[in-house]
Order: structure tokens, then sequence, then C-alpha cells
């Protein structure tokens, strides 16, 4: 991976698809945290607001040989980034700990970001964010909410790195410990299939399982080298993860 | 004065000179855009706390963390990591535990008491006393006619302390008529009864079991408990237990469990209970069974073996299932030969009843295997009540009351084993038989959503008085007559005990993390006040001020049981239990309630009385039949659990129905699952209309093409069709509840169904 920073930190997730049953825990947990808002209509899944956006796979086979998949999908977290570079106004920047961040105030809904992420993980307000009445009660005081017209994206939960960085500032340490900072969504997944963690700590799961040889990323021919890894025994789940020409074989499970 | 073409230029020109010069135009610019942008609301920061506590969603009794800000704002919950059951991992449905605190469309917010017509939504907010003055005027002049069998309560919580208390209540009061929805838990009750002799909960040992055969539970999607089936998940897929556990489903189609098992057994649906007897028919015949095990501990083995050979040979087994001999062979070696193998039965999420055929062809499986009672086997736990509660007096009334026959028939001569039946409440309640039901409080339950919709309208109309104590106005609550809504589970004293599906011991004490957001009183308190105001034996059965009283005469049971921990504490050295850490029980009862827990983590299996009768098999295997109607209803439906659809008593709250895919809802649509050759065959195409017509109703939808399906059937989700609640909700979908078609098992009494025979029609 290119070298951005000569940081000790570097933050990424492992997905293991063969843990991940498609409970939703981690779509739900995400807008939980994250203060996301409603539409009437949330079955449109070109207009409904998802950070972690949950695919249904299918091997295309017919019954009995079908098996369906789910793909958990944060943003990717790239780290040769295709939005960073298209935003006109540095509303979007790649940090030193490896978070794409977006900041609000600086965005003008050009949408330049959007359309150049291969992922489909950036979102537009078009409209006010609205909360079925009641519900901005819940409402997350550490996440800003965004207005009408920017885009918004997973941030892997930037703002609980803040938290966990002043805990450790308080306790006069300068280094966070391995689970300190953990996203919302690998906090909440039932099966552990989530792992969060610091890529550059040798002794993380995150670096070990990020070396397993069940790892794919998706569109990793594209070079954007996502921060995000899926393990998978499946090949048609690894197939279905990138771009493969016909007779071109994916990469197999040793 | 005439105005010539100069003076008019000379006005116009000065005019747009002197609005430019002026500030109105950039007042007006900036009045412009501070209208059309309306700004995110800036969430109240504060200083964060966090509160233990434990969810009340399901009856899993997962332990939950909340963390508030200002200590009364809730803002999000999470699992707490030292919880046995849960692990930090949660369910999507109790993180989105506060949008059902939260939601102001669909709460009641103070008591109700209805002024028009039935279902017509007027009502009338009144006091708390008011309300419960009401009831306790109607119930004392029922006791005064010796009518006080014609009172009944509908329990859709049944279990924890305080359904206890409402059972407790209605047996003062001197009325048998306390039921209680269908839950798995009953059936497995009247299985245990058949089998070992005693009435207990089948708790599988899941995280040890090292081969799993399930028989269409849908394991991944909500059966059972599913935090404590996810952790169980995940240590079956950690690496160094790779490929030594087994998961074998067997399924109609591609679901999400049958899809992650490590084998997937296409089956027809409803001879699930028969594939079972035929691989129990192979492992008798080839002697796999285990012999120690099965020869000192049951009975009429032969008998048993006899009927197999004579009904159950893999032939005729691969007849009736399509499943073929050789994997019914093989399903028989893997089963015997494994370690810990257990297999479990219950379709789908367990929402709704099987044949007590099949619950007993699969546990055969389990007695064969010698899985009983044994690590990675099936745990039978007899009910635990915590509560050493003080005897309870009966007056004559009472007395007089209680020996009248129960409205449903449930523990009469006729089905003597069944606990409740609510499906032939309603139907007798209709006909009056044997007598009206005069008054009818409902707590957790909404049977006209989940059960046949027309016959508990037809039931509803005959009774003259109903108390709903729901926290939402849902279909029931809707049409009731006086509503005491009860608070969230964020804002009362409540407990949690069994743990659903857990094979030890878990009590979980649930508290108000905030205070009551409504003028609510919860059902417990509700009752606590009704009998002190009825007085006499009743108010004497239930000697408590509070509900926080109530609970702490449950968690004296587990302080002088002198075993367990509680979530928090580091482990305890062996053979310490909690009366070593604590010196008393008001520092034990402190401690509860900060942590939320109390568990005693050691299997514990009752071994039943007597040797377990396999005989009841053969006198028992009546399996219920369905019509012969193929030719005018060629396909199955099939219903479809969801852990993202909530099929029962609540509501699908808005993050979950933001989170359905396009298999499930379009719009207001509801979406079926179909083979795309069945499809073809129906000249239909993705996304088409359909109307699906069972024998009873019929409903419109949408299809999905999905190669995963089987080809005689369409997979239909449960949950969605509400006629109330919020608007992400409301008439969204259909309802196919009341499309089952459902056959009384002779057995048990209970309203068996799953498959229902349909004809699909484009629309």
């Amino acid at each position: 991976m290119k070298e951005l920073s000569g940081g000790k930190e570097l933050y990424g997730m492992v997905i293991d698809l063969d843990k991940c049953t498609g409970c939703g825990a981690c779509a739900v947990a995400c807008m939980a945290e994250n203060n996301l808002s409603f539409r009437e209509d949330e079955t449109d899944k070109l207009r409904t607001n998802t950070w972690m956006r949950l695919y249904r796979l299918n091997n295309g086979q017919h019954f009995p040989g079908t098996r369906v998949a789910y793909l958990p999908r944060p943003c990717m977290h790239c780290q040769h980034t295709p939005c960073v570079s298209v935003c006109p106004v540095n509303a979007t920047q790649l940090d030193e700990k490896g978070i794409v961040s977006q900041i609000y105030p600086r965005c003008i809904g050009c949408r330049y970001c959007v359309a150049a992420c291969p992922y489909h993980a950036r979102y537009f307000h078009w409209w006010d964010p609205v909360y079925p009445k009641g519900l901005e009660n819940y409402l997350n005081p550490d996440v800003s909410l965004a207005m009408r017209g920017v885009v918004n994206k997973c941030t892997f939960c930037n703002h609980r790195y803040q938290r966990a960085k002043d805990k450790a500032f308080l306790e006069e340490r300068r280094d966070l410990k391995e689970g300190e900072y953990i996203t919302a969504c690998s906090e909440a997944c039932p099966t552990r299939a989530i792992i969060f963690g610091n890529l550059k700590d040798p002794n993380s799961q995150v670096f070990r399982l990020s070396k397993s040889p069940r790892t794919f990323r998706l569109l990793e021919k594209l070079g954007s080298q996502p921060k995000v890894y899926y393990l998978t025994s499946q090949d048609w789940i690894r197939r279905q993860g990138d771009n493969y020409l016909k007779n071109e074989a994916a990469r197999k499970v040793s | 004065m005439a105005i010539d073409r100069r003076d008019f230029l000379k006005f116009v020109v000065g005019g747009a000179v002197g609005t430019v010069l002026s500030p109105l135009p950039w007042v007006s610019m900036d009045e412009v855009a501070k209208w059309t942008q309306r700004w995110a609301p800036i969430p109240e920061n504060g200083g964060t706390s966090y509160v233990h506590s434990t969810c009340k969603l399901c009856p899993g009794g997962c332990g939950i963390r909340i963390r508030l800000i200002n200590q009364k704002r809730a803002v999000k919950i999470d699992g707490n990591p030292n919880h046995p059951v849960n692990r930090g991992g949660m369910c999507p449905l109790g993180l989105a535990g506060l949008q059902y605190l939260y939601q102001e469309d669909i709460r009641v917010k103070s008591p109700l008491k209805r002024i028009g017509a039935r279902g017509k939504g007027q009502w009338k907010p009144i006091s708390r006393e008011e309300a419960l003055l009401e009831v306790t005027t109607r119930l004392k002049e029922f006791r005064q006619k010796d009518l006080s069998h014609t009172v009944a309560f509908l329990d859709g919580e049944g279990e924890g302390s305080q359904a206890y208390l409402a059972a407790r209540f209605l047996k003062a009061y001197g009325s048998p008529n306390y039921i209680r929805p269908f839950q798995l838990g009953d059936l497995e009750e009247i299985l245990t009864q058949t089998i070992h002799g005693i009435r207990a909960r089948v708790a599988y040992d899941l995280p040890r079991a090292q081969y799993v055969l399930s028989f269409g539970s849908a394991l991944l999607d909500g059966w059972g408990n599913p935090a404590w089936v996810a952790q169980a998940f995940q240590g079956w897929r950690q690496d160094h237990r790779q490929g030594k556990v087994k998961l074998i489903q067997i399924d109609t189609m591609a679901t999400t469990t049958a899809s992650l098992a490590d084998e997937w057994i296409a089956i027809k649906p409803g001879t699930e209970g028969i594939l079972a007897l035929g691989m129990a028919q192979v492992i008798l015949e080839k002697g796999w069974y285990n012999k120690d095990s099965v020869r000192s501990k049951t009975s009429g083995l032969d008998g048993l073996q006899v009927l197999l050979n004579k009904n159950y040979t893999p032939d005729q087994v691969a007849g009736s299932t399509d499943v073929n001999k050789e994997t019914i062979h093989k399903l028989a070696r893997d089963f015997s030969s494994a370690q810990h193998p257990v297999a479990l039965w219950g379709k789908g999420k367990g929402e709704l009843p099987v044949s007590l055929f099949e619950a007993q062809a699969v546990h055969l499986l389990n007695l064969l295997a010698g899985s009983i009672n044994r690590p990675g086997g099936v745990y039978l736990q007899p009910g635990v009540s915590y509560a050493s509660w003080p005897k309870m007096p009966l007056d004559g009334t009472a007395q007089k009351g209680l020996a009248q026959p129960r409205l449903d028939g449930a523990l009469s001569s006729n089905y003597p084993k069944t606990g409740h039946l609510t499906g032939r409440f309603f139907a007798n309640a209709v006909q009056k038989k044997p007598y009206p039901i005069n008054v009818l409080f409902i707590n957790e339950a909404n049977p006209v959503f989940s059960i046949d919709e027309k016959e508990v309208l037809r039931a509803i109309d005959q009774i003259p008085f109903i108390v709903s104590f729901s926290p939402f106005m849902d279909e029931t609550a809707s049409l009731a007559d006086l509503i005491l809504p009860s608070p969230t589970f964020l804002e009362r004293w409540d407990d949690s005990y069994p743990s659903l599906g857990v094979p030890f011991p878990v009590y979980g004490l649930t508290k108000p993390v905030l205070p009551p957001l409504h003028d609510t009183l919860s059902m417990g308190e509700a009752i606590l006040h009704i009998a002190k105001n009825l007085g006499g034996t009743v108010e004497e059965a239930l000697p408590f001020k509070n509900m926080e009283g109530v609970l702490k005469q449950s968690a004296k049971g587990l302080y002088d049981s002198r075993k367990g921990r509680l979530t928090n504490e580091p482990l305890a050295e062996k053979g310490k239990g909690i009366s070593a850490s604590f010196e008393s029980f008001d520092k034990f009862w402190e401690q509860l309630v900060a942590q939320g827990t109390w568990y005693h983590a050691e299997n514990r299996g009752e071994e039943g009385k007597g040797r377990w009768d396999l005989s009841s098999f053969i006198r028992r295997s009546g399996e219920p039949e369905t019509a012969e109607t193929q030719a005018q209803y060629p396909f199955w439906m099939v219903p479809q659990s969801l852990l993202l659809l909530q099929s029962g008593y609540l509501a699908n709250p808005p993050f979950l129905t933001k989170s359905l895919g396009k298999e499930t809802l379009i719009k207001n649509m509801l979406v079926v699952q179909m083979h795309p050759n069945t499809a073809g065959s129906l000249s239909l195409r993705e996304g088409d209309g359909v109307v699906i017509s069972s024998m009873k109703k019929k409903i419109r939808a949408r299809i999905h093409l999905f190669e995963g399906a089987r080809p005689d059937c369409v997979f239909v989700p449960l949950g969605l069709g509400h006629k109330a609640f919020d608007p992400t909700l409301k008439n969204r979908g259909s309802n196919p509840y009341p499309m089952l078609d459902t056959v009384v098992d002779p057995a048990t009494g209970l309203e068996v169904g799953w498959a229902t025979r349909v004809k699909i029609k484009k629309a």
C-alpha cells in the first residue's frame, strides 16, 4: 500500500463475508450513530441514504444450487482516492490516519465526488434532512447533520476517534490501544464479521486478517486501494467484487 | 397634469436606480437565501453517561447499554460486552429500540377512552385514576354477579415477573382465562411432557454443538434468540474450528441460513417431520444410534421401529419429501457419527406452530443420538420462577370462577397438555361457547394483525369491554374501549427470564433509564392498582407497593440461591457465588440494578420422569392433512421470515423498514419471490403485479424473480400490511397471515399452518 504519511495509524476494516448473515445490525447501528435522515418512501434505493449499505449477492445458479451472500458496503476509504482529487473546494480529504473526511460547510454540492466514486458510497442530500416526528430526540450530538445540498458519506465514525483520543489524552497516553476506537457497525455486528482497527499495527486483528489468503477488495483493478478488505472462501463472491474478462480466472483461495 | 413620454421614462429610470441603491434587493436576497436554507437541527449536547438494562423487544433478554445525554435524552442502544447472551453484539431490532420510545406518531400518550363507534378512532384523554376506576368498577360488578370467569387476559409478554403478576391477579380474581399467544415454548412443553413426562423448555447448546441439523428453522433470520444464535454461528466459523462444525439446513428456498450453511437440503414444503423419521429409520436399522443412552433411558423402542419400518423407509420418505434416498442415508450417517449433533425444529422464526408430529420426529433424532442434556445437545429446562411469593388465598367467588372451563379449551380433556390456544379462544368468544367474555385485557399482543383477522374482529364485536395496555396505537388497540398505555421498556421496571433458547439461567432486569415521556403506567403497576381497588383476597394475593417491589421479590430468589454472578463482576472463583461477594440483599439489589443481569453459566437439564417414552410417537403420530386442492391451487405459498421485518406484536421500526431490499417491498407493494421458470410459465416478468389467492383470502403483490426459489412455491414475507403505525409502515405491503390455511393439529389443538395452497394471476 502506498505510504501517504509516516504516521503510526492507518485505519481500515475487514469484513468476513463467510460470517456475515445479512442481519442488518451494521446498517441500523450506522444510521443510529450518524443521524441519518429518512424519506417517506425508502424503497427507492437510488435516493435513500444508507452510509452502510447491504447488498444481497446471488451465485446465479438455479434451485437447488443457488446461494445468496450479503455484502455490507461502507465507504472504502481508498488510499488512492478518486473522490478527493475531483473536489474543487477541498471539502473531502484523505487525512493522515487514512480516513476520507467530508466537511459539510465547505461542500458546494457539485457532486463531482459522487460521480467519481466507483462504489456508490457517497450520498447527496437533495432535501432537508427529516425524521419521523419525535425522532430528533435521539440524535447523536457528536455528529453534525448534513444539511440540504451537501454530499455525505461514511466517516469511519471519526467522532469516535476523537472521543478515544480525548480519553487517551486524559490518561496521558499518546497512542490508542486496540479496540479503543472502533466504528458503530463493527461494535454492533453480532457475528463479529466486521473487524476494525489500525492496519499499521502488526499486532492488530485487522493487520492479520488483511493478509489472509481469503481477502479481496472491491474493484481492486481500478487501483483505488480501498482500506476495506473482504474475506470469503467462495470464488463466485470474489468474482462479483471486480470486473473480470470472460475467461479470466479470479485469484483462488490458496 | 399630463404625463408625457419623458416623465414616464424619468419615473421608470429613477425608480430602477432608486431600488438598486436602496437596501431592498440586498435584504430580500438575504431573506430568500435564509428562507430557502433550512439548516439541519443541532442535537442538544451535554454530559454523556451509560446505563445498563435488558432489552424487552423479544424474550431473548440481551444485555444493553444505553447512552444518555444529560441523563435524560437516550441517543443510542449498544450491546453489553459482558453479557453472557449477546456479548456486545446486537440484533437490528434492539439497535432500533429508541425508535419505539421516541416516535410520536405511534405512541399512545395518555389513557384514552373511546367515545365514537369502535374503530372510528375517536378518543377522549382521561386521567389514570379515572381509567383505573372504570376498570375496577366493571371488575367489581362481574365479581358480584359471580361472572368473574368471563374476564380474560391475553398476555403476549407471557413470561417474567410482570406476566406472573398478571396471571396471579387473574387467578385471585377468579378467572381461568389467562391466555398467551402462541410461542414455540408452548409446543416444547407439550413435546417434553409426551416424551419425558415433565413440562420443560428446550434449549439447544448451540455454541458447543458440532453438527447442527435445522429442519426449516430460520436460524440466521430470527429463529429463537437472534443474538445468541449469532454468537454461536460466529464461533462455528472461527478459523480454528473451520470445517469442524457443520450446519445443515433443510429448507425450501435459498434462504440466508440455507446459503450460509455447509449444506442445504432442498425439501418439499411441510414434509420436514417425515424426513426426520426417514433418518430415524435408517439410524435404527443400521444400529447407528447411541445404544447406551437409548437402552438405559428410553422405552418403547421396538414398537417405534416397527412403525418406522412400515411407513418411513427411505424409499417412502424420498417419495414424499423430494429428498433422494442417498441423501437421507448420508444425513443419517453424518448425524449419528458426528460429535455433539443436534437437530432443531420450529419453522421460520418459530412464530407459527408446527405439528407435534414434526416436533417429535425431529426430537427423536436427538434422543437417538444421545444428545439430551449433553454439552452441544438439547437441555430440558423446567420453567423457573424466582419469585418465592406468599401463598395465595382464594375466596369463594374465585374458587367458583376457577372451576369454570377455560374458554380456549386448553388444559381440558381434549387438549390436556396444551397450555394456551389463542385461535380457539377467539373462535369460542364469537360463539359465546361455553360462556360470553365480558372483559378482555390485552397486553403486548396484536391478534387483529397476526391471527385470522375476520375471526378476531367478530370476537371483538362480541366482547363489550376491551382494555389494551399497548404503548402503541396498533390495530388491536385501536379497537379497544379503554387504552391504559404502558411505557416502553426504556421507561419502566420489568424483567426478562428465562432467556429464550439459552441453556443456563439468565435473569435480566429492565429499569427506567429515563423519566416517562408520556402519561403512562406499566401493566404491572396498573394491575397492582386495580387489585388494591378491588380489595379482599385479590389485594392480599399481590402484596406489593409497586413493580420495583415485585422485582425485588424475584431478585430475592436469585440472592437466596447463592449461585451465579452479575454481568460486570470479574470472573468469580470456582465455587464462589453471589452470596460470597455481597454481604446483604440490599447490596446485591443495588448492583443488580446497576449491572442489569444475573446469570449462572452452568448448563442444567432436567432428566424427566421415568424412562423417555418413545411409544408416544406411535400413539400421537397424527399428521395434519391438507386438502387435496392441487389442481385448483397449483402453488405453495411459503411464509418467509426476515430478521429485518418484525412479524409479531411489534411493528417494524423505520430503521428496519429502510433496510428492506427490493425483494421485499417496492413503494407500497409487497414483493414475493418466485423462480424465473415458474414466472415464465405464467407469462410474468420481474416487477409484474400479481394477485395471489388462497382458499381464505387474496392479496396483491409484485414479483421478484429468484433462481433459489423452489419452482412450485411462491415466497411471501411475513410482517407487512399494517393498517396502523407510522407513515413508513402504515398501508405498505399486504399481510399474508389471514391467507394461511391452518389445520387443527389433533394432538395439540394448535392451528398449524405454514405452506398454503394458492393460485397466482397476473394483476
